[in-house]
């Protein structure tokens, strides 16, 4: 886009290709503090002299001086997913575009590629849900038959997940329901075959595909760094996302 | 405990595929994760006191993910968040709300231990992050 048209000045094009990176960052979980380090370095690119970008956890702002006059941007992100992959791609790029060995149409082209990468799909990222319940389990002491329940379980949630997500559901009701339908497996399982297992080790390996363990690191670092107003938020993030887990176990306690 | 340790390194290989970590990574992280819990269990024996075990395996995660990071050249947070996830207390954010929802009289002491953990892995990334700004003074 920002290549064909000739008649964007250059401050114009930077700014917008800061927006796309802060953007894409913000999407993939990036700390605060990293996204305005980014943005910053590629509004440099444009040689003015003073330029601003205000981050939020929900929204972007950004402030040009250039010379034809202030350019100012701003952008809602609602989006919140984590995709380290994506945040390390872009840091790279804002890094050769400061080095020099790049100029702005091609980051913008870039990064436009990486707002949509993905290395993993299909039936490996479904895979990694039964990794993680099944090994967390036997992480946390559980034998053969918890682990083995509990890979069953994660696969109920993968399942869930992948039929549910087209439907665009908010990210509560689908935690919940996903949790619900694992809660249910590990719950019936116990019920009518196998007595012995141990349902709370089970549950906790069940769920920690979901459980936030990310967001709470990232509000941490967030909150050293200054950006209150972003750790506040993720923490509330936190907080509703083991709520959403909870109502989940304990809706499939009382079915069975 | 040698299972429990195995399983560690899986498991985070496995949670680096959900939060897309880049590929050439994995390794590093999972072991990052594995002597991370593995030093999580040894506290543990020494002394059964959550907290303790939590700070003292959140320093040895947060100050080997700074190593690597510098090494390799990249950014902390691609070992940090998957080192630390083990020691996260998930188990407990969600049997907090599961005595809340329950009017369970238990639900005191587990946002107390939530509160204990959460907070010293807090602590250990403070204080580690600190520590390496101290020698960096401006990375530009």
């Amino acid at each position: 886009m920002a290549e064909k048209n000739v008649s964007k000045s250059l401050e114009r094009v930077v700014a917008e290709t800061a927006m796309l990176a802060g953007e894409t960052m913000l999407i993939a979980g990036a700390e605060i503090s990293r996204v305005e380090d980014t943005m910053n370095r590629i509004l440099d690119y444009s040689k003015c002299e003073s330029h601003t970008a205000f981050v939020l956890a929900t929204g972007i702002t950004l402030t040009l001086d250039s010379e034809e006059g202030l350019i100012t941007m701003s952008k809602r992100v609602p989006d919140r997913t984590t995709n380290i992959n994506r945040i390390y791609l872009i840091n790279n790029v804002s890094r050769a575009l400061s080095a020099g060995k790049m100029d702005i149409y091609e980051a913008y082209s870039e990064i436009k590629k990486i707002k949509d990468v993905r290395q993993f799909t299909g039936i490996l990222y479904g895979l990694s849900f039964v990794g993680v319940a099944l090994f967390f389990t036997m992480m946390l002491g559980g034998d053969f038959t918890d682990c083995m329940v509990a890979g069953i379980a994660g696969l109920a949630m993968a399942v869930t997940q992948w039929v549910l997500t087209p439907f665009g559901f908010n990210s509560f009701f689908l935690n919940m329901i996903s949790t619900l339908s694992m809660a249910l497996t590990a719950v019936g399982f116990k019920k009518f075959f196998l007595p012995g297992i141990n349902i709370d080790l089970v549950i906790i390996g069940g769920i920690m595909p979901i459980v936030p363990g990310v967001v709470f690191t990232t509000a941490m670092r967030d909150t050293l760094n200054g950006d209150y107003t972003a750790g506040v938020s993720r923490m509330l993030e936190t907080g509703v996302v083991a709520f959403a887990v909870a109502v989940g176990v304990a809706l499939a306690y009382v079915i069975l | 405990m040698i299972f429990k340790i195995i399983g560690a390194f899986i498991a985070v290989v496995a949670f680096c595929i959900m939060i897309e970590l880049p590929k050439k990574y994995m390794v590093q992280a999972g072991l990052t994760g594995m002597i991370g819990w593995g030093v999580y269990l040894l506290v543990d024996i020494i002394g059964h006191r959550v907290e303790i075990d939590a700070l003292i395996s959140a320093l040895c995660i947060a100050t080997m993910s700074h190593i690597l990071a510098r090494v390799l050249k990249a950014p902390v947070s691609n070992f940090l968040i998957p080192g630390i996830l083990p020691i996260v207390p998930g188990g407990s954010i969600y049997r907090c709300a599961y005595a809340f929802i329950n009017e369970s009289s238990y639900l005191s002491t587990y946002m107390n231990e939530t509160l204990k953990i959460a907070g010293s892995i807090a602590l250990a990334i403070f204080f580690v992050d600190s520590v390496f700004k101290l020698h960096m003074p401006k990375r530009k």
